[in-house]
C-alpha cells in the first residue's frame, strides 16, 4: 500500500481522468437506458456496481436482448475477460505494492487506466486507482441517470468520439523510439483490415494482432 | 440460471480475471518482458482502431473520424491533453458540419 500513498501528484491525474470519466459516464447512461428494459432498474445498476465493465455489461445485455442464453452470455464474456492478461502484465512491473495493494489496484484495471498509468513515471498504483474511481463514479452515475430515463442529446457524438481519439492519445504517449511508431501504425492498419474482412473479430482479433506486432517487432 | 446469477457470474469473471491478471500472476520476465514492453503503443493502436471500425452499428458517424484525424495530427507531440482537446474539436467541427 505504500507506493499508493506516496505519490504525490493527484491533481494532474485526476485532471487527465475527467475527460475520459466523463465519456464512461455518457457511455454509462446509454447502458442504462438500453439494460433497463432487459434488466430491470435495480439490476442494471447492479450490474454496473458489481461488474465495472462496459464491454461485458453491453455483451451481456445484447445477448440477452436477441434471446441468447445464459450460457451464451457467458462464453461472450469469458473472451472480454481475457484482455485483462496483457493489461495486468503490461502494469504489473510498474506496481511496487504487495498481494493487497495489486489486488485493490486490480478493481480498476480497465484500457484506461492502464494508459494513463502509463502516461506517468511509475508506480502505477496511484494513478490506476484514482482515475478508477473517478471513472467507476462515471460509469455507476451515468448506469443510474440512464435507468431513470436521461437523454444524452447533442453529446452522445462527443462521447463516442472520445474513445478512439483517447486511445490515439495513448497510443502517443507510449511511444518511446522510432520502432514503437512503426509497430504502432502497423498493428493499428492490421487491425483495420482485420475488422474490415472479419468485423466480428473485435477487440479480441486487435488484441492478438497488437500482440502479434510486438512480438514480431523485436525482430524487425 | 436467474438474471441476478448471471449478472454475479458476469461480474465475478470480470472481476476475477482482474485480480488474476494484476495480483497473482508473475511479472513477465525474459522474452516475453521484451514483448510485453513493446506492446503499449500497438495495444493501444488497436483499440483505436477497434473502437473506430468495430462498433455493432458498424462504422463510426463522420464526425467521430474527423475528431480521429484531428487527434492525428497532433501525435507527434505526445501531448496526451492536446489530442484530447484536438479530436473533441475535430468531432464538434464534424458535427457542425454534418
Amino acid at each position: 500500500m505504500t507506493a499508493i500513498a506516496e505519490q504525490a501528484d493527484d491533481p494532474a491525474v485526476l485532471a487527465a481522468a475527467v475527460p475520459v470519466a466523463a465519456a464512461i459516464g455518457v457511455l454509462g447512461v446509454v447502458y442504462g437506458a438500453v439494460a433497463e428494459p432487459v434488466l430491470g432498474p435495480g439490476l442494471t445498476v447492479a450490474s454496473s456496481v458489481a461488474a465495472f465493465s462496459g464491454a461485458a455489461q453491453f455483451a451481456m445485455v445484447g445477448l440477452l436482448a436477441s434471446g441468447g442464453s445464459a450460457g451464451a452470455v457467458l462464453a461472450s464474456v469469458i473472451p472480454l475477460a481475457l484482455r485483462h492478461v496483457p493489461l495486468g502484465a503490461i502494469l504489473r512491473p510498474r506496481l511496487r505494492s504487495g498481494p493487497a495493494g495489486r489486488a485493490l489496484v486490480s478493481l480498476f484495471l480497465t484500457d484506461e487506466t492502464v494508459g494513463l498509468a502509463l502516461a506517468r513515471q511509475p508506480p502505477a498504483e496511484r494513478t490506476v486507482v484514482l482515475s478508477g474511481a473517478v471513472a467507476y463514479a462515471a460509469w455507476v452515475a451515468g448506469t443510474v441517470a440512464g435507468v431513470a430515463g436521461a437523454s444524452l442529446g447533442a453529446i452522445a457524438v462527443l462521447a463516442e468520439a472520445m474513445f478512439p481519439v483517447l486511445f490515439i492519445g495513448l497510443a502517443a504517449v507510449t511511444t518511446r523510439r522510432r520502432r514503437d511508431a512503426v509497430l504502432a501504425a502497423v498493428a493499428g492498419l492490421a487491425t483495420a483490415a482485420l475488422l474490415l474482412v472479419a468485423p466480428g473479430a473485435g477487440v479480441l482479433g486487435g488484441l492478438a494482432v497488437a500482440i502479434m506486432v510486438a512480438a514480431a517487432g523485436g525482430r524487425a | 440460471m436467474s438474471l441476478v446469477g448471471l449478472v454475479a457470474a458476469v461480474a465475478a469473471i470480470t472481476v476475477g480475471s482482474r485480480a488474476v491478471s494484476v495480483a497473482v500472476l508473475p511479472p513477465p520476465r525474459g522474452s516475453l518482458a521484451n514483448i510485453v514492453d513493446r506492446l503499449p503503443a500497438p495495444l493501444f493502436a488497436v483499440l483505436a482502431a477497434a473502437t473506430l471500425l468495430g462498433s455493432d452499428q458498424g462504422s463510426s458517424p463522420a464526425p467521430v473520424w474527423l475528431a480521429a484525424a484531428a487527434a492525428l495530427l497532433t501525435v507527434r507531440r505526445r501531448s496526451l491533453l492536446l489530442t484530447v482537446a484536438a479530436g473533441l474539436a475535430g468531432a464538434v467541427v464534424g458535427r457542425a458540419l454534418a
